[in-house]
């Protein structure tokens, strides 16, 4: 029996999980703007028909938005990070080996032998999904990874699934698909590659293994074996904990006042020791940073950052918060106008394992880390934020801007949704 | 132009105490250099990289005086490979430095000899000599501790205490575990200072040709001579942490153990150890110790005899601590003193002069 790979990807994803809620949207345009109402970061295909673009300033269409009647959101992380678990969920209960690619696409492996049987099995669960959580998704199943990424593309544009085994057809297909389209292939080896006169996928797949390690690196090599149909990019269904942890967000409006970016710092610190305890690590390095507004023509750019070695690791909110604000007031300078704080967390090691310190009382980091898990524990179960330290403020009046945000239907009980009878 | 002949080994020896100061990853590409000069019969070699400096010199036939700089790195392999005879080395017209032997000859680019760096040599020194056999010994008990995190400056280097009259006493830490040696020594001048772990490393190269050297402390600097090579090294100047509110006072409930069985137990179980999972769990009871340690590799256990003792303890330490502190003792048992769950173990030679030499490790979760 061989193994195959299926790519579920969401459609739209933040524009679909706003109409969840909002049946009005189906068929009319959808927009959702970055942190900060910036640029648009999603669109339903409606809005994509109005020539609107992926990345666009949003001041910059704000006439079209109005005058199409777009409907336009702010970012509301809260709910897509939760209706993508509730995907996620419905694909691993259906198969085991399943990779969380990212919000939106998660990677499956699986054994068939029938492969006719392959595309009734995808489209009961894409209907599944789509009945369940609302949100319509698109199915490319194919022999390898990078396959597969293709086959969800035509997906999209077909009927939702779509399965790349035949050989012929395959090749079909990636003569037509651009190089700068395949997976893995970012914009400068694009470039590269057709300044080589080699402009679509099929052309890659056929080319000498050598000679592509030669002129790219082994990445590149394994996309190029697997446009061809042979495994080489495994499922990671366990993926590694990450290395760095960062937490950086611009503010609603430039900030004077060192109070101000202390509840700032306060509140990154917070969210970033929050992943830090979700991967179940302690960090050893933090690093405080504020920047100015790089777009900013009258005043130059400027970065300030200081970066503090500590004597035993740690996940408390409470430690890290102290240590920021200490390194903050050293790097703070009376006069620039900040418009963003960054967090950066490393020399992270397992929690499990942690070797102490001779500064350390280990009875007190026991009783930190009890204080933590319960502190997660009530904002887990009752939202974000229900606990939290005070340096993190109340009214936040520099907190990034978020107008059009739409309620918190999911998390939050307060924001729940309401219907009229 | 610069021109001698030298005995090969003589030569190579030489080289190998200065290029280890060598900076490759400098801006200033002669600090990646070790300068020659020929001149009143010997030969003189000296390397720096601002920070320590190293100056040695032999006897050598001098056919022509003079200075120039050459790549450390590069004078050192063509060196080490050169048949074990006289060599000639000379500066030829086109400013390269011709190595001749028996059956060949290899040129290196150089550098003018005016382009190296002058350290200037603080005059204000107080010396006293020390046995390089005990220099040695305290340098190999305390390099391992020392940390490499150079965010916190005051523990890359070994901290010397010479404030009791008589004796020397060493101090290493990276902040999760303690090297403590004392040793007898001349002295009358009450003082301390923290000699960064480079110029540590460099002196234990070269002490051994001699039976004693002269170290002397002065104002930022440290030095130390055996008459024909010196080291100068620029003290670290930060305070070193009170290390003495570390050491466990109470080492009433230790136990002896064989030390060598101790280690390749240790050695053994740390085989299924990861670099994530390094922790081992030590369980001590009446006369036992067992050693377990679990990863997503394997396991392992193992029991070993010890001296008998009152407290039954489970504990979990990282097992390389262990292992460097053991390897780092002479004895054939050491005594290891565990309070609690809670508290560092201490490790220590000799029950009646602990001071002697002494390893403390914090506990692991595990």
């Amino acid at each position: 029996m061989r193994d195959y790979i299926a790519l579920i990807d969401c459609n739209n994803f933040y524009a679909s999980c706003e109409r969840v809620f909002d049946p009005h949207l189906k068929n009319k345009p959808v927009v959702v703007l970055s942190n900060n109402d910036g640029c648009i970061i999603a669109r339903s295909n409606e809005a994509k028909t109005l020539g609107i673009k992926m990345g666009e300033p949003y001041f910059k269409c704000k006439n079209l938005i109005k005058q199409e009647n777009v409907k336009v959101f702010s970012s509301n992380y809260t709910l897509y990070a939760d209706m993508s678990n509730r995907v996620m969920n419905i694909v691993k209960e259906h198969f085991v080996n399943t990779e969380v690619y990212s919000i939106d696409e998660a990677f499956i492996s699986f054994p068939s032998e029938n492969l006719s049987e392959i595309e009734n099995r995808f489209i009961k669960l894409r209907d599944k999904i789509a009945k369940w959580t609302g949100i319509p998704v698109s199915i490319g199943v194919a022999p390898t990874k990078t396959l597969a990424k293709v086959a969800s593309k035509i997906a999209k544009k077909n009927s939702g699934v779509f399965s790349l085994f035949d050989k012929t057809t395959r090749n079909k297909i990636l003569k037509e698909l651009p190089i700068g389209s395949v997976w893995g292939i970012g914009r400068r080896l694009n470039k590269r590659f057709i300044r080589l006169g080699i402009s679509n996928a099929y052309q890659l797949s056929t080319m000498d293994h050598k000679h592509v390690k030669d002129l790219t690196n082994i990445n590149i090599l394994r996309t190029a074996i697997e446009l061809g149909g042979i495994k080489c990019i495994d499922i990671d269904s366990q993926p590694s904990n990450k290395k760095q942890i960062t937490t950086s967000r611009a503010f609603g409006k430039t900030v004077t006042d060192i109070k101000f970016l202390e509840e700032a710092v306060s509140v990154y610190v917070s969210r970033a020791a929050e992943k830090l305890r979700i991967q179940n690590s302690k960090c050893s390095i933090i690093t405080v940073a504020l920047s100015t507004n790089r777009f900013d023509e009258k005043n130059t750019h400027k970065f300030l950052f200081m970066t503090e070695s500590l004597e035993s690791s740690t996940s408390s909110t409470q430690e890290l918060i102290s240590i920021a604000i200490k390194l903050l007031k050293r790097i703070f300078h009376e006069g620039f106008m900040y418009k963003k704080a960054h967090i950066f967390l490393s020399g992270l090691e397992d929690s499990k394992f942690k070797q102490y310190s001779f500064k350390d009382n280990i009875k007190d980091i026991k009783q930190q880390d009890k204080l933590m898990k319960a502190f997660d524990k009530i904002n887990k179960t009752f939202g974000s934020d229900t606990m939290k330290y005070a340096n993190t403020g109340i009214s936040r009046d520099w907190f990034m801007k978020r107008e059009r945000r739409s309620n918190r239907y999911t998390t939050n009980w307060n924001e729940i949704l309401k219907i009229n009878l | 132009m610069i021109s001698f002949s030298v005995d090969k080994s003589e030569f190579l020896k030489h080289i190998f105490y200065c290029v280890g100061v060598v900076d490759t990853r400098s801006t200033m590409l002669v600090l990646s250099h070790v300068f020659l000069e020929a001149r009143d019969d010997r030969v003189y070699i000296s390397s720096t990289d601002l920070e320590s400096s190293m100056y040695s010199s032999f006897p050598a036939k001098i056919n022509n005086d003079g200075s120039i700089c050459i790549s450390g790195k590069k004078l050192f392999d063509v060196v080490e490979k050169l048949p074990d005879e006289k060599i000639n080395v000379s500066l030829t017209t086109d400013s390269q430095i011709e190595i001749s032997f028996s059956t060949g000859k290899t040129k290196i680019k150089t550098l003018p000899g005016e382009d190296f760096p002058q350290v200037p040599k603080p005059q204000d020194f107080v010396y006293r000599t020390i046995k390089s056999e005990t220099l040695t010994n305290i340098i190999l008990k305390t390099a391992y501790c020392v940390s490499n995190d150079e965010m916190r400056k005051n523990l890359t280097g070994v901290y010397f205490d010479l404030s009791q009259p008589g004796k020397i006493k060493a101090i290493s830490t990276d902040g999760h575990r303690m090297s403590l040696v004392q040793e007898e020594i001349e002295n009358s001048i009450s003082e301390s200072f923290i000699l960064p772990k480079k110029a540590t490393n460099e002196i234990r190269k070269f002490i051994k040709e001699s039976e004693s050297v002269k170290i002397g402390v002065g104002k930022s600097f440290f030095i130390c001579d055996n008459g024909q090579t010196s080291i100068l090294s620029r003290l670290i100047d930060i305070k070193f942490p009170d290390y003495t509110q570390v050491v466990p006072n109470n080492t009433n409930n230790s136990f002896k153990v064989n030390r060598e069985k101790l280690l390749k137990t240790l050695q053994r179980v740390g085989v299924v150890l990861s670099e994530k999972t390094k922790g081992a769990k030590i369980i001590i009871s009446d006369d036992k110790i067992e050693i377990r340690s679990l990863s997503d590799t394997g396991e392992s256990a193992e029991v070993l005899d010890k001296s008998k003792s009152t407290q039954n303890i489970e504990v979990g330490f990282n097992v390389k601590y262990l292992i460097d502190a053991l390897l780092s003792f002479e004895s054939d048992e050491v005594f290891v003193s565990i309070n609690d769950e809670v508290s560092p173990a201490c490790i220590f030679s000799d029950e009646t002069n602990q001071e002697k030499q002494k390893a403390i490790i914090m506990p692991m979760r595990v």
